[in-house]
């Protein structure tokens, strides 16, 4: 029974030669079975013996994803591993079939991916270069169309060309600045600027030349100049600065100048006349040309050699960049399981947890790993006594039924090593208690029917991109869930907020005469000796006290499922006492616990079960929750009016109960911290004191976990033991009460439904005819979208978590310590699996 | 009453303040640090903290001002992030913390050009927290004085008000028949390291006067209380440093210097101007401060100014004193809740923490034995809470 109490541990001492180390670990995370435990957490990561391999491994997974993102890039198509198991096999025959050792290999994929990303990076350059170069050149070719359209025809007349690198401006409008044409002389800058920083720059020429040049800047209308790293288009623009002055260097050109090279800018020389101008343009368009076919070229060349990265491998699914991925993969986290053994000599030393059974499967390998690597030593498994004061790690062995119910366990707490695994009762209460809530004939039919489509395709709809893989880890649980909403709606005999007459109702209509006006009117009136065979009457759905009735009903069951519930979580307490032979805890906690349960809450049930069975006269009848009072408030006084008989044996029954439950108050509170206060004293007195100094030791090592077991003054006990105390006596009130959100979420429910129901079809259908027809196309509508909408999706999550809080909180604080720790197994698979997704996934 | 609508606007950018609060390293850590023997373990111990990324692409062997500047990065980047998530009031103030880097970074420019350094090496040496798009533009005036390089670069920048006043107090300062080229000399003598206090005192006195207008109320107390201890600790630093001063050697001089550089806010003025301009001794500065909260207590052990030559590594210099005691303001101010005080310390006490990994990388670099000195003089963020 390994899903009961969790799997016995049994701690072993792992010892492996240097040598084979990485074989004897390669060998063991296949068989999924070892917890290694950590000889000395604090320890730094680059303090340990492999942290250069994971340091390695790091590097390299960066290069790999360098290259994905560079195949991403290229439009690459990445198929990803789908098969881990394929992939692990594969693995492994490469290792056969090499001679070398086996640990080598890591060297060979390094050696491979440092070359492959070199070679991709020299691509890459070269291709910025290339990039880089054809910006230049439509910027240049920018320059020539935008500057001749800055400066104008008149640019190149050659009466106004001066000298080489002067320029006459000549705006034929201006008068005079004709008449200084032959004397002002002007210099030029061209270039290009990013578009953002022109105003800074056209702002800052300004200042620095209190105003005396002329800038003009253009947009360059083109989204071909690309940015060399990113491949997003960039927007530059010309600008042209003319400025006074003479030939050579003086301040404005030096200015200008500096200016330009602190914005890095680009700037060209401006052709002198047009017809080195046309040439230029010339020259331009042939080079771009040029450039362009290198860069298709170099394109082409790029994508066959990523190509060969995208290839898939028949022997594992995957393309191999995926396969080198998850080899390094599983290559860190193989030295990272290394990294847990300590070193001594040329010995590597591991403490690890190993299942029951768990040590012939190890041994077996080990002595499988002497038989194909003969010149290898192999590891040797040593059982010994558990180091430390750490308790055995919890490990359950959970299948696809089992998984969901334990992981809303495990996501409260772990269970403790050993103790009762509340994840076996959840499978069956937890489904059940969402039932009691979802109860509906319908619903509850849709659930169940969404549950088994799951579970019966689940194979194909694993691949398909249908919305219900998302569900398929909880498939069980929705098909449990529905079923058991199916099964209560059934008992509440709730269709949509309709009542189905399956067995034919014990009531008839009949007419009965008035005594007071002698008139005729319709009455309900019960069959002789009539049970309705299963559920609740479907009169009653008809019926004025619907409500009335049906809420009192539903508030008992849940009463009553709570009541057992919670009963069945405090004998859980004393079979968790028994196991662990805590005998203190049996007598002093679990029996006075459970009589006083039983004896106010289970009497509770008790009295209205019996109330049940009974007739009574309704004038007369007695209530449950007087009765209730009245045993607290006055137990000695007569029951009236009474359950059974003439109220005096049912004082003395309220009586002798109040008065047990009253009397196991104080047993839960006093004896048990006493106890435990002497018992600790007689230690400290009998006890030597090397054991307090061994003690002392062990509080260093771990001092976390040994303050819960240093020994507390009297006072911390007994403060411990009160909050415990009330926590378990008011707890059982307000837990119980806790339990009517059974009826209230039913209620809610079924209030909702009949609401969509009455609102959106009941008239339509009442006043039937083609007005009805037309209601109840619209009608429908809304009502099977509220229905999917608040009801299916809503309230199924409602009641999922009022179910999940009644496990929590009202079920598993009677018992359940929840402070166990995962026994985290060395296994290849897990990590290869959670790897093997594309990122952002 | 702030307090109630903090979280409106601020919450999200305090929130991710806490969770930086994570990345701080731990004494435990400081210890794992110390015990390095080389730069790439100091590297490889680095990238298992916070600072992984940051230095994930450069070579083991990395240079101390590299490693510099790859962590002051990575806390610019983080500011970046928090700047980009806050809105109104808060991302103003942000930006006022931002000005005192850009101060340093044109200062250091300025220097760097006075001293003929590269311009790409001083480039690549900017405080990323201090960056702005001007900051290239300081080169065009290389061998210009500082009124041009105001008047044609610093201008439009967010410093240049405090660059204006700067040229206009010194001016003024100036004995009557000055001429343009006494001004020009001026400037052109004047110690970058003069500017820089300068600078700093106005951005000082300014972000107290905005913090103390602008800010709510808890902010606002919290700020105060910071910056008027910073703003005595300059004071305390400008008067301790010029003491036994030779360039101010005559009475006048060292008055007026000191008054223009030590700020006009704090709780040391104007009750104790007088005392402090004037202290000429160690002595005199722990008589003129002792009326102010612990002030008294920290000069205590304080070595003497006037002995300055016997100095060396192992000495605890004021400014270690003051590092220290700011630490644990910071740490307490990081603690309020609320505050806008919490981004200010923050950013202070990282800068404490890459300052004191520089420091023990520059430790480590030296080969310095274990038990020398200066692996004591670090100043560990937080760890004053504990006591």
């Amino acid at each position: 029974m390994s899903f009961f109490r969790s799997q016995t541990m049994g701690y072993y001492k792992l010892i492996v030669p240097r040598e084979s180390a990485w074989n004897v670990m390669n060998e063991l995370a296949e068989l999924d079975c070892i917890h290694f435990v950590d000889y000395d957490s604090a320890l730094p990561l680059i303090n340990r013996p492999f942290a250069n391999y994971i340091k390695r491994c790091d590097d390299l997974l960066v290069k790999v994803d360098n290259i994905e993102n560079e195949m991403k890039k290229n439009g690459k198509k990445i198929s990803y591993c789908k098969d881990v198991q394929l992939l692990i096999q594969k693995f492994k025959s490469i290792m056969k079939e090499r001679t070398k050792a086996s640990h080598t290999y890591l060297d060979e994929i390094e050696s491979l991916i440092d070359n492959k990303n070199g070679q991709l990076i020299e691509q890459d350059t070269y291709m910025e270069s290339l990039q880089d170069r054809k910006n230049k050149l439509i910027e240049f070719k920018a320059v020539l169309l935008k500057g001749e359209q800055l400066l104008g025809q008149s640019f190149f007349q050659p009466q106004n060309y001066q000298a080489e690198g002067y320029v006459d401006i000549s705006n034929k409008d201006f008068d005079q600045l004709r008449a200084l044409q032959s004397q002002v002389k002007f210099n030029y800058i061209v270039g290009v600027i990013g578009k953002e920083d022109q105003t800074r720059f056209k702002r800052i020429i300004f200042r620095i030349t209190k105003g005396n040049v002329w800038v003009n800047i253009l947009d360059i209308e083109t989204d071909q100049i690309l940015d060399t790293k990113n491949q997003q288009p960039v927007i530059k623009s010309v600008f042209v600065i003319v400025y006074p002055g003479g030939g050579g260097s003086n301040i404005i050109t030096n200015k200008l100048n500096k200016v330009c090279e602190s914005f890095t800018v680009t700037k060209y020389t401006f052709p002198e006349n047009s017809q080195i101008y046309q040439q230029k343009l010339r020259d331009i368009d042939g080079e771009l040309i040029e450039t362009k076919n290198l860069i298709t070229m170099t394109k082409n060349q790029l994508d066959s050699y990523l190509e060969e990265f995208a290839r898939v491998a028949n022997d594992s699914n995957c393309s191999s960049i995926e396969e080198i991925k998850l080899f390094l993969v599983k290559e860190k986290y193989l030295y990272q399981q290394l990294n847990y053994m300590k070193i001594q000599g040329s010995v590597f030393y591991g403490s690890i947890w190993l299942p029951e059974g768990a040590d012939n499967k190890v041994e077996q390998a080990l002595r499988q790993i002497q038989q194909t690597y003969e010149s290898l030593p192999t590891g040797q498994l040593q059982i010994t006594p558990p180091e430390g004061t750490k308790p055995p790690p919890t490990y359950f062995q959970t299948n696809d039924v089992t998984w969901g119910f334990q992981e809303i366990v495990n996501t409260y707490g772990l269970p403790r090593y050993k103790e009762i695994n509340p994840g076996l009762f959840t499978i069956m209460t937890f489904p059940f208690l969402f039932g009691v809530m979802f109860a509906d004939i319908g619903h509850g039919f849709i659930l169940l029917m969404a549950g088994l489509y799951m579970v019966i395709f689940n194979q194909s709809l694993k691949d398909s991109d249908s919305l219900f893989r998302y569900g398929l880890q909880v498939r069980h649980m929705v098909t449990l869930m529905g079923f058991w909403a199916f099964y209560n709606g059934w008992i509440y005999n709730d269709f949509i907020s309709l009542s189905f007459d399956t067995f034919g109702s014990c009531y008839k209509l009949q007419s009965i005469k008035d005594e007071f006006d002698d008139k005729y009117h319709e009455e309900w009136v019960r069959k002789e000796n009539c049970i309705y065979p299963f559920g609740v009457d479907p009169v009653w759905s008809v019926s004025a006290n619907e409500l009335a009735f049906v809420n009192s009903y539903k508030m008992k069951l849940a009463v009553i499922i709570g009541v057992i519930h919670m009963t069945f979580g405090i004998l859980m307490k004393g079979v968790n006492a028994i196991y662990f032979k805590n005998w203190l805890d049996l007598i002093f906690e679990f029996i006075p616990q459970i009589l006083f349960f039983v004896c106010t809450f289970g009497y509770m049930d008790f009295l209205i079960i019996y109330k049940w069975l009974h007739e009574y006269n309704p004038s007369t009848a007695p209530s449950i929750i007087t009765l209730m009072i009245d045993m607290a408030l006055a137990p000695t006084s007569q029951v009236i009016p009474p359950l059974w008989g003439d109220g005096w044996s049912e004082q003395q029954t309220s009586l002798t109960m109040i008065t047990i439950a009253l009397i196991c108050a104080p047993i839960m509170l006093l004896p048990k911290p006493i106890i435990l206060y002497m018992m600790s004293k007689e230690e400290h007195q009998h006890n030597p004191p090397d054991k307090q100094l061994y003690e002392k030791m062990n509080e260093e090592e771990d001092h976390k976990e040994s303050h819960v077991v240093a020994h507390h003054d009297f006072g911390d006990i007994f403060v411990h033991q009160v909050i415990e105390t009330i926590e378990f006596v008011l707890g059982s009130i307000s837990n119980t009460a806790s339990y009517l959100r059974l009826w209230a979420l039913s209620l809610a429910h079924s209030q909702l439904a009949e609401v969509f129901f009455d609102m959106c079809l009941a008239g339509s259908i009442n006043s039937g005819g083609f007005q009805g027809f037309i209601g109840i196309m619209f009608g429908y509508t809304i009502f099977s979208m509220a229905t999917f909408g608040v009801l299916m999706m809503m309230d199924v999550m409602e009641c999922f978590l009022h179910a999940l809080r009644l496990h929590w909180v009202e079920f598993q604080n009677k018992f359940f310590k929840a402070d166990g720790y995962a026994f985290e197994k060395v296994s290849f698979s897990k990590v290869l699996q959670e790897q093997a997704q594309p990122k952002g996934e | 009453m702030d307090l109630c609508y903090f979280a409106v606007d601020d919450g999200y950018a305090e929130a991710i303040i806490r969770g930086l609060r994570a990345g701080f390293l731990n004494e435990a850590q400081y210890t794992q640090m110390k015990s390095c023997t080389s730069i790439p373990e100091l590297k490889s111990f680095l990238e298992e903290t916070d600072y992984q990324n940051c230095l994930q692409a450069d070579q083991p062997q990395i240079a101390t001002s590299l490693l510099r500047q790859r962590l002051k990065k990575k806390l610019a980047d983080e500011f970046d992030y928090i700047e980009a998530q806050a809105t109104g009031t808060l991302s103003k103030f942000l930006f006022h913390l931002r000005c005192r880097f850009m101060i340093d970074n044109v200062v250091n420019m300025i220097e760097g050009l006075k001293n003929k350094i590269d311009i790409e090496v001083l480039l690549s040496n900017i405080d990323p927290l201090g960056w702005f798009p001007e900051i290239k533009n300081i080169k065009v005036l290389e061998g210009d004085d500082y009124a041009n390089l105001y008047r044609d670069v610093l201008i439009d920048t967010p410093i240049g008000v405090y660059f204006m006043k700067f040229l206009d107090e010194s001016i003024e300062n100036m004995h009557e028949n000055r001429t343009m080229n006494d001004i020009q000399n001026l400037f052109k003598e004047m110690k970058p390291e003069y500017i820089r206090t300068s600078l700093k005192k106005m951005w000082l006195e300014d972000f107290f006067r905005y913090s103390e207008e602008n800010l709510p109320q808890t902010s606002k107390e919290g700020l105060v209380s910071l910056l008027k201890f910073e703003a005595d600790f300059r004071t305390i630093q400008v008067i301790y440093n010029s003491i036994g001063n030779r360039d101010l050697n005559t009475v006048a001089r060292i008055q007026t210097t000191r008054k223009q550089l030590c700020p006009t806010i704090g709780t040391l003025y104007p009750d104790c101007e007088r005392q402090y301009l004037a202290a000429a001794q160690l002595e005199a500065l722990r008589e003129a401060v002792k009326g102010t909260e612990n002030y008294r207590d920290l000069l205590k052990d304080a070595p003497d100014p006037l002995k300055r030559e016997e100095f060396n590594v192992s000495t605890r210099t004021l400014d270690d004193i003051m590092y220290d005691e700011e630490c644990r303001r910071y740490a307490l101010a990081f603690d309020g809740q609320g505050s806008y005080a919490v981004f200010y310390a923050y950013l202070k006490l990282k800068e404490q923490e890459i300052r004191n990994i520089v420091w023990l990388a520059e430790m480590i670099s030296r080969r310095l034995a274990k038990n020398h000195p200066g692996w004591k003089k670090i100043i560990i963020p937080f760890s004053h809470l504990r006591k």
